[in-house]
């Protein structure tokens, strides 16, 4: 008795995009060879979906970026952001974990040290 | 508390796009000779809804001094737009400097293992592989390869399913 075959799915693979707002860069940078380099291509048509990326990329590069404060507590394993004042409990605690092992090593704890709030 | 200086932006989603961000971080000069020279680290955030839009900020812990390379991911239906992107100081730009990087989809009848990958002695990796549905990372599966003597990872995939992987490529890996 045969086996049913697998169903056929068209959406198999992932259609992989590059953005339309991103350069094209087809100059490679001394010692690279093709395919090293990322190629941004700008081809296909504009549809709803690129569109919608490009506004929201845009209003990432204009809003621009801003500082805040992060804490870590070695004791207690838990890590805050400070913006604007506001103190923000960090829930994934592994990824500021993390920052504090790394700057620790390269002695970039820069900021005075805060008391831990009970 | 220990406190230092972090940053942090924000983004709007539209209906249907769930976007990722990767900050490219650069291997320490001590590690470098057995290690993979770039690895990738996704960035924590915090999301708002806002009618059918998503406000998403984004958490850059551990910025450097100079710049950052971001690998910008916006998941769809079936499908990934990418845009590789440039924080240096308090602004991003769209990235015109060229980073080995290699974007591939997979899909697959059974299940399998993808693929041998080193890690840093900090574990970080220059592979990562997400699940297009969810954006969530596939957890690796870390052991000690007792021939080479490094830890390296490997993630199991499922049988009839697409994954999305990306992977920061060195000369010497070639």
């Amino acid at each position: 008795m045969s086996s049913p075959g697998a169903q056929r799915d068209h959406k198999k693979e992932i259609e992989i995009v590059f953005s339309m707002i991103a350069e094209v860069t087809n100059r490679l940078e001394k010692g690279q060879k093709s395919g090293d380099a990322t190629i941004s291509i700008a081809s296909g048509s504009k549809d709803e979906f690129n569109k919608s990326i490009e506004n929201a990329i845009n209003g990432m590069i204009q809003a621009g970026v801003e500082n805040n404060q992060c804490g870590y507590d070695k004791e207690t394993k838990t890590g805050i952001r400070v913006i604007n004042g506001k103190v923000l409990k960090v829930k994934e605690v592994e990824t500021i974990q993390k920052a504090y092992l790394d700057r620790k090593k390269q002695n970039r704890i820069d900021l005075e040290e805060q008391e831990t709030e009970k | 508390m220990e406190m230092w200086q972090g940053k942090h932006f924000s983004i709007t989603d539209p209906k249907g796009v769930n976007t990722v961000i990767y900050q490219v971080n650069r291997t320490e000069k001590e590690f470098i000779k057995e290690s993979p020279k770039y690895t990738v680290q996704r960035l924590d955030y915090t999301e708002e809804l806002r009618g059918e839009l998503k406000r998403k900020t984004f958490f850059v812990d551990n910025p450097s001094p100079e710049e950052d390379q971001l690998v910008i991911l916006s998941f769809g239906q079936d499908r990934v737009v990418v845009n590789m992107a440039l924080l240096e100081d308090n602004k991003i730009s769209i990235s015109k400097k060229p980073v080995p990087v290699k974007f591939n989809s997979i899909y697959a009848e059974e299940e399998t293992e993808y693929k041998d990958f080193k890690y840093t002695p900090n574990l970080q990796r220059p592979i990562c592989i997400i699940d297009p549905e969810t954006t969530e990372e596939i957890k690796p599966v870390l052991y000690f390869d007792e021939k080479t003597n490094e830890v390296k990872g490997k993630c199991k995939l499922k049988p009839y399913k697409s994954y999305f992987a990306f992977e920061i490529r060195d000369k010497k890996d070639d």
